[in-house]
């Protein structure tokens, strides 16, 4: 293990440095993966890392050591799941049934596994490079006043973003579960909501009526790849959108976890998947596994992140 | 060529294949501090490939313990 000063900046990025000394303590394994992600960071990514940081930090309160170590628990969870993928070139389970009964319901597990889906944000470069193209691309072009819906807002960084936009107008979150929208209503009620009250509700978006409101901007991250059916959900946000409205779906490719279900081998297969439930494609952009280029990615099956914006047809 | 020589030869082939690295020279005392790009989702693409090369298939707690190449010739010859 490196004892070598961190590549972190305290002056500059404080936020981000006193994260990583609690990574660090906590998981001292990690340091050098870590450190090595940030040795690829832009000055442009330090900016965001140093937001993210404190947007997590402030989520975390007294929890922080306990979310550093929630990431040593899906790093084991995944690193279980890519045997199997390795192994047998799929995904281990096939249904949402399954994904119910062997992670969904299971309290502590999902607890763990949450704490450090939050950490990937600042940790995975392809996750940090999906909330700047969020942020930078599809919602810096949104128009004005826009109504903003997104389905399973989870850890709530994406939905912030709408929330605390002095251009948006209505910013709503959809979710199949009950303790998921209780943990995004503590993460917005902590960050702060910036005068605006999300509409945060228990719904099922195979169930919503055709006649439902419709919307500007549809956010759709990390989600595809937990469904059944994605092609029935696709179709169903399009159904959700003003003529004019703009779809951002981010889904990962060759991305064994123990609740995926979806397997897309490459990232034009999801954008083929994203045209044929009825959409034209504004805007694609692909960013491979932490660590790696997009070359190696495509080479070994490696996990890349597909963002894609989207208008309906 | 001993037993030893040609597992480390075959190894080392896995090794360049899966971490990209044409020219890198393995021995039994290489560990991921040393060898560029071994992180621990590097390993498993290693073992799987080790699994493929000699029609082996470790357990777990094996793969999770593995720290040098000398621990996964070990893994091979038991």
């Amino acid at each position: 293990m490196s004892t070598a000063a961190s590549l972190i900046d305290e002056q500059r990025f404080p936020q981000l440095a006193a994260l990583m000394r609690t990574q660090y303590e906590r998981t001292p394994a990690h340091r050098s993966y870590l450190e090595t992600r940030f040795s690829h960071a832009s000055a442009e990514d330090f900016a965001t890392l140093e937001e993210l940081a404190s947007q997590i930090r402030q989520i975390a309160g007294p929890r922080l050591g306990e979310i550093c170590d929630g990431y040593d628990f899906i790093c084991k969870i995944v690193r279980e799941e890519e045997i199997f993928f390795r192994r047998k070139g799929r995904y281990r389970l096939q249904t949402f049934e399954e994904a119910n009964r062997l992670v969904y319901s299971n309290t502590e597990y999902m607890g763990h596994y949450m704490d450090g889906l939050l950490l990937t944000q600042i940790y995975w470069s392809n996750h940090t490079a999906c909330y700047q193209f969020y942020r930078n691309v599809f919602l810096k072009q949104a128009p004005a006043g826009y109504d903003y819906l997104e389905i399973g807002p989870g850890h709530g960084l994406l939905i912030y973003q709408a929330l605390k936009d002095e251009r948006s107008g209505s910013v709503k979150g959809w979710d199949v579960s009950k303790a998921s929208i209780g943990q995004t209503w503590d993460a917005l009620t902590v960050m702060g909501m910036s005068g605006k009250k999300p509409e945060l509700v228990l719904q099922d978006l195979y169930a919503v009526p055709d006649d439902s409101a419709k919307f500007d901007c549809l956010t759709f991250s990390e989600v595809l790849e937990h469904l059944e059916d994605p092609k029935g959900a696709l179709v169903k946000l399009r159904s959700l959108l003003k003529p004019t409205g703009r779809l951002f779906v981010n889904v990962p490719i060759n991305s064994p976890a123990p609740d995926h279900l979806y397997l897309l081998r490459s990232p034009e297969e999801a954008v083929e998947a994203v045209r044929a439930a009825g959409f034209e494609i504004e805007r694609a952009e692909f960013f491979p596994m932490t660590n790696h280029t997009m070359e190696q990615a495509r080479k070994h099956k490696l996990t890349i992140s597909a963002c894609i914006i989207a208008r309906p047809n | 060529m001993d037993k030893q020589a040609d597992v480390i030869g075959r190894l080392q082939a896995i090794f360049r294949e899966e971490l990209d690295l044409p020219n890198l020279q393995i021995s039994p005392q290489s560990t991921p501090d040393d060898v560029d790009g071994w992180d621990s989702l590097a390993t498993i693409r290693i073992v799987a490939a080790v699994e493929r090369e000699f029609d082996r298939e470790f357990e777990a707690a094996q793969i999770e313990s593995i720290r040098s190449v000398s621990d996964l010739i070990s893994m091979i010859a038991t």
